[in-house]
């Protein structure tokens, strides 16, 4: 099932870019042929989000009819100081 | 950009109900979901790339024959040639390969259903393989999984065995379409079962026009010589890894 590493793929993503920032909603593009089943990718993100800053995050999903696979936003609960968004490339080496 | 807390619409960040309560804001991010995985193959390629070695990504169901089809390769064409082996546990493949003298590194993957490009990373660093030199790279035996994650390999090949199906390509389509080659192997086995060989050929071309169909038996020879024929092809980059 590798929609497990998709949905800790999705965590590891957002927490790379927005630190330990509560998030209180995810919205994905998962295209209808991208190979990700969006039923498995809602059962393992509630596994993978626990005890994280996504923990009880609401998952939203759209499904285009192409091959996207992609974290479209997110929805945090700010305090003052808004986080830092990384670069788009992580970091190397 | 907000003076008080310094937030703004740069950066791709797109502020959400702005009234200053800061309780929260959607975070515009539009970031492919294996973006990771996809850098760190990159880096596998380039690695390779650096020390002039190929790359082959072996996918297919478990007892396909992957592993037999690689004995048979290791031991006939010789070269420098080296495996990394992906399974969920045992080192039995590796012992396999080991004992036809290539190099190898075993991945276990435990409850991972298929090798990503860190793993590959890693095993690529312990393998250490020779300038010149074929590393192949046997994936986690899975039809579905393997498909999703560029390894930074400069080949994919998916073995598929006549007891498995002529329908398979179209139930499986997202791990034939990534494919170069298909190997359609236990081709001895056809008297025996039913499979519609024109029917699995068009299945492929009908997910992947440009994946080429090899039958071979690795156990008897059968159509071997074709599946060597396509290897010498495909690394020819590296110079004289696969002996002519």
């Amino acid at each position: 099932m590798h929609e497990l590493s998709v949905a800790q793929a999705v965590v590891d993503e957002i927490i790379a870019k927005l630190g330990d920032v509560p998030v209180t909603k995810v919205r994905l593009a998962i295209g209808r042929r991208s190979g990700v089943v969006v039923d498995s990718i809602r059962f393992c993100f509630d596994l993978v989000v626990e005890d994280t800053s996504l923990a009880g995050a609401e998952l939203v999903v759209d499904e285009p009819p192409d091959r996207d696979l992609r974290i479209v936003s997110v929805e945090v609960i700010r305090t003052c100081a808004p986080p830092a968004v990384a670069p788009t490339t992580p970091a190397c080496g | 950009m907000c003076a008080t807390c310094g937030c703004s619409d740069d950066a791709g960040v797109r502020v959400n109900g702005h009234g200053h309560g800061h309780e929260d804001r959607l975070v515009v991010l539009e970031q492919k979901v294996l973006a990771r995985n996809d850098h760190l193959a990159e880096h596998n390629r380039t690695w390779l790339a650096e020390r002039d070695v190929v790359a082959v990504n072996l996918m297919s169901s478990p007892g396909s024959g992957k592993t037999t089809l690689l004995e048979r390769t290791i031991r006939e064409l010789g070269g420098a040639v080296s495996v990394v082996e992906g399974d969920q546990e045992t080192e039995f493949d590796a012992d396999r390969i080991r004992a036809t003298g290539a190099p190898v590194v075993q991945v276990n993957t435990g409850a991972g259903c298929h090798l990503d490009a860190d793993m590959l990373a890693r095993a690529l660093r312990s393998l250490d393989p020779v300038p010149g030199s074929v590393v192949f790279v046997e994936n986690v035996g899975n039809l579905v999984c393997p498909a999703l994650f560029d390894l930074g390999e400069q080949h994919r090949v998916v073995v598929m065995s006549v007891t498995e199906g002529a329908d398979k390509p179209l139930k499986y389509p997202h791990m034939f379409r990534t494919a170069d080659v298909v190997v359609l192997n236990k081709t001895d086995l056809l008297p025996y079962v039913e499979f519609d060989s024109s029917r699995f050929v068009g299945s492929v071309s009908q997910v992947n026009e440009h994946a080429r169909v090899i039958g071979v038996s690795a156990t008897r020879g059968d159509g071997i010589p074709d599946w060597y024929g396509w290897l010498r092809e495909a690394v020819t980059s590296t110079g004289s890894a696969i002996p002519g």
